[in-house]
Order: C-alpha cells, then sequence, then structure tokens
C-alpha cells in the first residue's frame, strides 16, 4: 500500500495590539454594545477617506522582524473587491502585489525551518450575526489592523503545524504585536492541506480548512482531514478544490457551500492611500529595539540555566510566564532549574484544575519562588506543599500572591517558642542598645520597635504577642 | 486589444458588480461595451514597455497618523440612515450559507 | 454691504430663476439666513471670505444637509460631518446658500446626467451649462451665489465655468482635501472654486488649500501666496499642437479667442513657445478606463445596506445588491461600473486598466517635458461651444471626446484653470485653459488674471 505525506500551509491572521482602528480613529476593543465604536471612515460613507495608524506599521515590521522577513522598504495597499453585508466599502483594503515584510521563517524544537512567504497588512471586516429575521450586521470590528503571516506549504504533519503555530504565537505576544489569544479571535489560523504519495515532488489537490479557534483544533482538524485525503484516493475517488470547515463538536471537517465560480476581486492600487516609504534609519532603530525571542531565550534557559529542553519549551510557549519567571530568578539563579520544574509540574498540576489566568500567576511568581525555596530548604514536606497550593489555587477572594501567603500563613509555619524567639530577639537588644536604655528609662511605646526588628529578621513569620512578652521578660515590664 | 464582448462576459461582469441586467439586454450592453473598447484600443499605439503604471500622480508617500482615538459616531448616528435596523444593527435579509 | 443683504440678494435670484435653470438640489435658505445674521452680529474680525454667498456642489457633505451626489441611490441621505473643504469655507466666514445639481456622481459633461434633472445654462436656458459641476456653474452665473465649489475629475469644473463665462480652478491633486467628497475617481478628483473673476477664484483657493490630516492624499506643500502681475515680461507660454492648430474637431471660433488670448498675453511681455503633448490622443481612453476602474470599486459601497436606496422587500442578499444598484444607479452610472469593473477584472487588468496606467505616466511625461521649454500652457479648455440640451444625450462615446483637453491635465494631476476669454458669434462664451506646474497655481492665478483683465479691457 501507498504512504503518503501531507502538504500543509497555514495562514494566520493576527490581530494587532494599537488603541485605534487601522485606517481611522475609532477605539479596537472586543464585546459592547454593536456599531458604538464606528466612524464615517469604518461605516464606508461616502466621502470619508483612510489614513493609516503609524503604529500598525511598527507592530507589522516588529512581527517581520522577529520572524526573520526581509522588511520592504516600499509597500502598497491594494483594493480587494467584493460584496458582503460586514464588508462596508464593498472592498477591503489589503496588500496585494507589494506587502511590508517577504520571505521569512520559523525554526521549529526539532530544528527543522518553515519558511513564511509573505506578512501583509490589512483590515478586518465586521461581524454578520445571523438570525431568523435576516443577518445582523454589526461594525464595531470593520477596520481592526491585522497581519496576515502567510507560511509556504513546509509543514508535514498535523503536529508540525501546531509547533509552527505555537512559535508562531511566541513570537507575536513576545514583541507586543497580538495578544495571541486564539479563542477571542484575535489570532486565527486557517490551514491549507494537501497529501501526496511519498516521494512524489508534484502537489495534491488541497484543501482550505478554516474555523479552528485553538492549538487543538488545528491538530484535530487536520489530523482529520490529511485522513479523509487519504481515505478518498485510498478509495479510487478524488479530493475536491475547496474550502472546508472545522466542526468541533462532531470532530469532522465540513464542505462550505462551494462557490459557483472562482471569485475574481479585482485587486488593484488603491488610490487613496499613496505608497508607504519606511525610512531606514527608523527601520535601523526597530530592529535594535527586539527583545529576547522565544527560541533564544529557550537556548539560554537550556545553556546558562540549564534547564532541559522540555522545561525550557514549556516555560517560553506563554511569553508572559517567560518574563515573569526571568524576574523572579533574576536574584536566585541557582534555584531557576528547580524553580521551573516546580512551575510545570506542581504549580501547573494546580493551575489546570483551577481559574487563575496567568497574568495573576505572573503576579505571585516571587510568592511560587519563595515557596518553592521553602519546599527545597525542607521548611515544607511535599505534602504540606501540595496543600498549601491546593488552598492557594482554591481561595476565591484573594489574588494568588496574597492566598499563598495567607496558606503558608495557615500552614503553621511560624515561629513562635521562646527557644527560637530568644536567640533573634538577644541579637537585636544587642544591635539597639540607645533603644534599650530608653525602654528601660520607661519608653514602652519602643515595644513595637523591638517587635519589628524581630518580625523582619524572622521574615515576617513570628508570633508578634509571643515576642512582646518575651520581651517584657527579658527587660521587666 | 480588440475584444469581442459577449453576453456571457457582460453577465459575469454585471455579477461581479452586483448589476442587473436584463437577459433581453445583455446583446446591447455587449455591443456598447464592444464600442467602448474600441475606442480604447487607441492605447494600443503607446510602447509602454519598461513604463511602470502611473497610479498616485505625486511622489510623496503615506504620513501615517499617531495611534490615538477619538469618539466617533454613537449607535443612533451610525444607524440614522439605514434602510432597515435592527437590535442596533444593520440589517439584511439572511444570508444562506 | 452686509452678509444678510448678500445673501438675500442670492436667495432672491434662487427664488426668481432656480425652477428654470435647476441649478440647486437643496436650498438652505433658513440656515443661510440665520448664518448671515450671526456673521452680521460678530464683533471678532472677519474671516477672508466673510459673509460671501457660495454654493457647494452636492458631492461635497455639509452635515444636516442632504448629500445625494446627483444620485436617487443617495435620496435622503443626511452626512453626520462637514466635508474639510466645507469645514475651511465655514471657518473663513462664507454663508453656504445650498447644494448644486451635478452628474450622478460626476460622471458626465453636461449635467443633464443628474438624477434629479438637468441643470440648465443661465445664458442660454437652451443650452447645457458644461458638467458635472454645471450646477455650481449655472449657480454663480446666474448671481445665485458669489462663488461656489465644483469638483474636477476630467474637467468637471474647467468645462462648466468655460460654458458659463466663468472662472474655475482645479487645483494641482493633493492640494486640496478630498475628505468628505463623494469619490468619482480618487487618484484624479480634486475640489475647487469656479466665480465670476480670477481674483475671486483666488480668494476661495486660498481657503480650501493646504494638507489635511484626514485625507492621505492631500500634499503637505506650502501654499504660496500669488503675486499679481501686470506685464508677463519673462513669462513663457506654451502651446501645445495637439490643443490648438493639429487638434480635432476645435471649433474655429474657439481656435480664434485662444489665438486672440496668446496675443494679448504677448503684447504683455510673454513668450509664446511651441511645445507638443505626443499622447493628448490617448488621454480620453487613458482617463476612461483609470477612472471607470477607481469609479467601480468606489461606488460599491453604495449597496443599500447601511444607508442609500434598498429595493423593496428583497427576498435575497444578492437581490438586495443588484436591484438595489440597479434600480438607483443610472444608466450612465451604471455603464462605467461595467465599464471599470471589466477593466479591472482577470484577464483583462493587463491590457486595460494597467495599460491605462501605464500610458498615464507617458502622458505625465509629456507635460514634464513641456517644463523644460515653457512656465505654463495655453489652450482651449473645450473644443466646442455649450450645446443644446438633448443634442449628445443619446450617444455618450460623442459626449466623452468633448473632455479631450482637459483630461490631461486630470491624469498628471496638474493645477488647471479655464479664464473666460470672449464669447462666439452666438454670444456663446469661450473658455481658455491655462495648466500650471505641480503645486504651482500662484503663477496660474497670476496670469490668468492678466488675460481676464486683457479681455474686460477689450470688451469695454
Amino acid at each position: 500500500m501507498t504512504s503518503f505525506e501531507a502538504v500543509i500551509g497555514l495562514e494566520v491572521h493576527a490581530q494587532l495590539l494599537t488603541a485605534s482602528k487601522i485606517f481611522c480613529s475609532c477605539a479596537v476593543s472586543v464585546g459592547g454594545e454593536p456599531n458604538t465604536r464606528t466612524c464615517p471612515v469604518c461605516l464606508g460613507l461616502p466621502g470619508a477617506l483612510p489614513v493609516l495608524n503609524a503604529e500598525v506599521v511598527r507592530l507589522a515590521v516588529r512581527a517581520g522582524l522577529g520572524t526573520g522577513c526581509a522588511i520592504q522598504p516600499t509597500s502598497v495597499f491594494a483594493r480587494k473587491n467584493y460584496f458582503y453585508p460586514d464588508l462596508p466599502k464593498g472592498y477591503q483594503i489589503t496588500q496585494a502585489e507589494l506587502p511590508i515584510c517577504l520571505d521569512g521563517q520559523l525554526t521549529l524544537d526539532d530544528g527543522k525551518v518553515a519558511r513564511i512567504q509573505r506578512i501583509h497588512l490589512e483590515e478586518d471586516a465586521g461581524k454578520s450575526i445571523h438570525g431568523d429575521s435576516g443577518t445582523r450586521v454589526d461594525l464595531n470590528r470593520a477596520g481592526t489592523p491585522l497581519v496576515e503571516i502567510v507560511g509556504h506549504p513546509d509543514l508535514r504533519s498535523a503536529d508540525e503545524a501546531v509547533a509552527y503555530l505555537r512559535e508562531l504565537r511566541g513570537i507575536l505576544v513576545t514583541l507586543g504585536v497580538c495578544d495571541g489569544n486564539m479563542e477571542e479571535g484575535s489570532l486565527r489560523c486557517d490551514a491549507n492541506v494537501s497529501v501526496r504519495p511519498l516521494g512524489q515532488d508534484a502537489f495534491g489537490t488541497r484543501v482550505e480548512i478554516k474555523n479552528m479557534n485553538s492549538f487543538r483544533s488545528v491538530r484535530d482538524a487536520i489530523g482529520y482531514e490529511i485522513d479523509r485525503q487519504v481515505g478518498l484516493i485510498a478509495d479510487g475517488a478524488r479530493v475536491v478544490q475547496e474550502t472546508r470547515l472545522w466542526n468541533m463538536d462532531l470532530a469532522r471537517t465540513e464542505s462550505m457551500r462551494s462557490k459557483e465560480e472562482a471569485a475574481d476581486y479585482r485587486y488593484f492600487p488603491d488610490p487613496d492611500l499613496p505608497p508607504l516609504h519606511l525610512d531606514p534609519a527608523w527601520l535601523a532603530a526597530q530592529r535594535a529595539d527586539l527583545p529576547e525571542l522565544p527560541a533564544a531565550r529557550k537556548a539560554r534557559y537550556q545553556q546558562a540555566l540549564a534547564l532541559d529542553a522540555r522545561t525550557a519549551a514549556w516555560l517560553v510557549e506563554e511569553p508572559a510566564r517567560a518574563v515573569a519567571f526571568d524576574q523572579a530568578v533574576a536574584e536566585a539563579p541557582a534555584l531557576a532549574a528547580p524553580f521551573a520544574a516546580f512551575l510545570m509540574t506542581q504549580v501547573q498540576a494546580q493551575l489546570q484544575r483551577s481559574a487563575r489566568p496567568w497574568p495573576e500567576l505572573a503576579a505571585a511568581m516571587p510568592a511560587l519562588l519563595a515557596t518553592c525555596g521553602k519546599w527545597r530548604g525542607g521548611q515544607l514536606s511535599n505534602k504540606m506543599l501540595t496543600e498549601l497550593l491546593q488552598a492557594a489555587f482554591a481561595d476565591p477572594a484573594r489574588t494568588l500572591a496574597d492566598a499563598l501567603a495567607h496558606a503558608a500563613a495557615q500552614a503553621g509555619a511560624v515561629v513562635s517558642d521562646d527557644g527560637a524567639l530568644e536567640p533573634v530577639l538577644d541579637g537585636v537588644l544587642a544591635q539597639f542598645p540607645a533603644e534599650v536604655a530608653k525602654y528601660q528609662a520607661g519608653q514602652r511605646q519602643l515595644t513595637g520597635f523591638f517587635v519589628g526588628q524581630v518580625m523582619r529578621a524572622l521574615g515576617g513569620k513570628a508570633d508578634a504577642k509571643a515576642i512582646t512578652a518575651l520581651l517584657a521578660r527579658k527587660l521587666g515590664g | 486589444m480588440a475584444v469581442r464582448v459577449d453576453a456571457a462576459m457582460v453577465r459575469q461582469v454585471a455579477k461581479l458588480a452586483k448589476l442587473s441586467v436584463a437577459e433581453a439586454d445583455l446583446p446591447t450592453v455587449a455591443r456598447e461595451l464592444e464600442r467602448v473598447l474600441a475606442l480604447v484600443a487607441v492605447l494600443d499605439e503607446v510602447d509602454v514597455t519598461g513604463v511602470a503604471p502611473l497610479i498616485h500622480p505625486h511622489a510623496h508617500g503615506l504620513q501615517p497618523r499617531p495611534d490615538v482615538v477619538h469618539a466617533g459616531l454613537t449607535q443612533a448616528q451610525a444607524l440614522a440612515n439605514a434602510p432597515a435596523q435592527l437590535d442596533g444593527c444593520f440589517l439584511t435579509p439572511r444570508v444562506v450559507g | 454691504m452686509t452678509a444678510t443683504a448678500r445673501t438675500e440678494a442670492c436667495l432672491g435670484q434662487i427664488a426668481a430663476r432656480d425652477a428654470e435653470l435647476g441649478a440647486f438640489l437643496h436650498v438652505a435658505t433658513d440656515a443661510a439666513l440665520a448664518r448671515a445674521a450671526a456673521l452680521d452680529a460678530q464683533t471678532t474680525p472677519p474671516g477672508p471670505l466673510h459673509g460671501l454667498p457660495i454654493a457647494v456642489k452636492d458631492n461635497i457633505a455639509v452635515a444636516g444637509q442632504p448629500l445625494t451626489a446627483g444620485s436617487r441611490m443617495l435620496a435622503g441621505y443626511l452626512p453626520p460631518r462637514d466635508a474639510t473643504v466645507v469645514a475651511r469655507l465655514l471657518a473663513a466666514g462664507a454663508v453656504l446658500v445650498g447644494k448644486t445639481n451635478l452628474d450622478e456622481f460626476g460622471m458626465g459633461s453636461s449635467t443633464e446626467r443628474s438624477g434629479f434633472g438637468p441643470t440648465r445654462n443661465p445664458l442660454d436656458p437652451a443650452r447645457v451649462p458644461g458638467g458635472s459641476s454645471g450646477g455650481s456653474a449655472a449657480a454663480v452665473a446666474a448671481d445665485m451665489a458669489w462663488a461656489a465649489l465644483g469638483t474636477d475629475t476630467g474637467g468637471s469644473i474647467r468645462q462648466p465655468a468655460a460654458f458659463c463665462g466663468l472662472a474655475g480652478l482645479k487645483p494641482t491633486y493633493g492640494r486640496v482635501s478630498r475628505s468628505g467628497v463623494v469619490a468619482y475617481a480618487s487618484s484624479l478628483d480634486q475640489v475647487g472654486p469656479l466665480a465670476r473673476t480670477v481674483r475671486d477664484v483666488a480668494r476661495v483657493y486660498a481657503v480650501l488649500a493646504g494638507a489635511d490630516p484626514l485625507d492621505a492624499t492631500s500634499a503637505d506643500v506650502p501654499v504660496t501666496p500669488v503675486q499679481w502681475r501686470e506685464d508677463l515680461a519673462g513669462l513663457r507660454i506654451g502651446v501645445a499642437r495637439e490643443h490648438l492648430d493639429a487638434a480635432e474637431g476645435l471649433d474655429p471660433a474657439i481656435h480664434a479667442r485662444i489665438t486672440a488670448a496668446l496675443a494679448a498675453l504677448q503684447a504683455r511681455g510673454a513668450t509664446i513657445v511651441p511645445v507638443t503633448l505626443p499622447h493628448t490622443r490617448h488621454g480620453i481612453a487613458a482617463y476612461y478606463l483609470v477612472a471607470t476602474a477607481e469609479a467601480s470599486a468606489n461606488l460599491s459601497r453604495y449597496d443599500g445596506l447601511r444607508y442609500g436606496q434598498r429595493t423593496d422587500r428583497p427576498p435575497t442578499l444578492d437581490a438586495l445588491y443588484t436591484r438595489s444598484r440597479g434600480e438607483a444607479l443610472g444608466d450612465e452610472v451604471q455603464r462605467r461600473i461595467l465599464l471599470g469593473t471589466f477593466a479591472l477584472s482577470a484577464g483583462f487588468q493587463d491590457a486595460f486598466y494597467l495599460k491605462a496606467c501605464r500610458v498615464r505616466r507617458k502622458i505625465a511625461e509629456d507635460f514634464q517635458t513641456a517644463w523644460h521649454v515653457c512656465d505654463l500652457l495655453l489652450g482651449p479648455t473645450s473644443p466646442v461651444a455649450p450645446w443644446l440640451l438633448g443634442e449628445k444625450v443619446t450617444d455618450p462615446l460623442a459626449m466623452y471626446l468633448m473632455d479631450a483637453f482637459t483630461v490631461g491635465p486630470s491624469l498628471a494631476g496638474l493645477p488647471a484653470l479655464s479664464v473666460p476669454v470672449g464669447v462666439d458669434a452666438q454670444r456663446l462664451p469661450i473658455g481658455a485653459q491655462l495648466i500650471g506646474r505641480p503645486f504651482d497655481e500662484a503663477t496660474l492665478l497670476a496670469v490668468g488674471d492678466v488675460l481676464q483683465r486683457a479681455f474686460a479691457t477689450e470688451a469695454a
């Protein structure tokens, strides 16, 4: 029986993190009452003209630099003509022949290089809501800035496609280009999938898959589609060139009503927008302004912090997580590897069971590091650690950082016996003889000062009443 | 370039442009279009080898605007000229498919 | 004279003559009088157009006044904001008397193709006022406004100015903002003034000109004030043989007046230089392909969905589109959309649209070559005098040819001014077209002023 190989290329749309829309000054945001963030430009009123947002250019250039693209000194906006209710002008402004970035690549974890054909800027359409009384159109989203990142058909399996998408997402999020949220649609992925007998050079008939809004959907949909196409060929049938939608509930791709004929979009340069020229000095400054990208960060984790490859990959996958991790371990590099493992195992296990979002976890990174330190230092047993984490993650009234502190306190790890407190207090008294003299002369308000010093010395984990009592006994109350 | 325009071409162009040309009028419109195309065939005289298309009359490039939000229209203003609306949205007959 | 008196005089003329002429689609009587009264009560220093009644072509948005672009598609449409040019007129103290008639979306040369009926020429109501800014020209010629705004895509300010005995300026492409101006062909459209004298045109132009952050094609080139001149010593005026001696179908009476105009300028010290614009004969073809291609996309927004006319109870979305557009857009507009769609379509784009854009560059280069030997060009605005209503309307192709001299500067993005230079045997006005270097409206206006005054002297 013939073996087949899949040929996959991804088209990724990323919503740019700007305040205003691409061609007008309306706010970009999700949700809200319909048609409350529009103006003559994004409604396509007669006489309204597009004016390009500078931040859109900066972010597209960052995306291009982050993916090794050649940034084009001149790019041109074009009109893509078609009628649809959520497309107000009857054309979409996009870039056709001369996009802003060309010829990039991503290196996947296994060292495979997947090429990027182009990155171009375009405006998003509005939203059509289909109902019994008709189709309702909300144009709040119309004019939201997007980059489309078009990959070459270099991917050979669903897993590779997911790896490519993860790598790309990591770069875009690290660069602040896009928030990377697939569920909310700020990162969208379409896949072109075909199969061919192993060893054959020519591509098979390709099918475009849409409507995949998670990494899992991407893996499942592409996997399903490869199987479907191989099955068709094995049965002697033919793959039809078409667009199919991923139906997550039924776990299958389904044919969209096929268009009667190929669309003719009549692309031509938009006369309302002169060519976009990039200043070489500005471009050089953008290049110099790039932060550490996920691949470099991953390499650093392995080389400088001695993390294993899997843990390093897991950390960088979510750039906010990696940034918070870097900040937390900056002061304690020796703890980096165990802390990373701790995050990926114990903390991740809790996280999957809780509703805590990552940004909150990032804010709790110092507290997590402290907890990890105690655990590593033997001050918390495994059982105590698990209980502590469970309690903290399940505490809806507090932020995670506060909940960890609270749980730690509840865990009873406070120092309260005189045997442990006395040497600390003795040290404090020896350090502040003048205050001791004043206290003994009757200035009892200095009690708070001494308690504070002992607390500080014990990292806040001491019993204030016990210290007060011990102080009174030592200096005479 | 002399082009023969037939009814099928007019039908296709009208479809792209979302204009309704009655079947009976297709031949007339085809003839009209053919006449205009015959007029523009004068361009064939011009040798444009190596000549870049002139799209924008002047050489200046785009001057992008700062990324600043300004208040746009209210929902009522946005919908003020709408032939049909429902729930704060523009309303059209149901899109099939 | 107070703003109120001026405004009342114009409104009186409108009341007296506009039923016959059809220059206005909307007369803003109450708003204009209220505005004039406010201006008369104003204590702050007057603006450069203080109290002057101005008419606005109805493809330019005035907030709260209907905007139709001469199309039934937009009947009843109210724009939410002023066009930039309107905001500038208001800031300069102008009184807006109303919105003037035009060929639907600017597509025509006679204002017979308005969706709301034709406009007639005040100098001879049996004749057309030219187009597409025919309503604006008629309004000024009949003293229904002191000046008017027009738009010019391939001659739509200059030709009606010539037909109505007025001065009319199409500024350099990018000189005046298009924001709020209903697009016909975006790379050609410009707003400009029509008035009785070049000096009045210059006064309005000075208010309109300058970069606008709402229009990415508006150019940030300094606007130089006009230095009015008495003699033209040192000035070189080019005459293109293709616009005069070798021009096809040029009315001999017009040829004679242009020759007289050249003599008048020569008498004031200018040197006349023969030049050639070899691609003149390709201008119309290039123009119609570029303009209709752009228009086919620009007019897609008229889909009966967010505004404009919608067909009665469309069963499907496709019926909504095709019936709404089919019912509400005029024949000439539909003809041009079809041509433009064809010119852009797969398999034909290279041979038609892109070919036209390449020829457009050759046409622009012809002018650049001419600038080596002359400072501006002079020729006729129109090859013929104003024709009778209905005379050419059945033959769109014949009408296209009327734009032979005006489309060249449009394609090249150059400023061009039509100046009245007398009348023919039937007392019909004749206009001379002055074409200038990019952004050099100042020279154009100064020379146009000398020319106009030369003929005023001669007439007197």
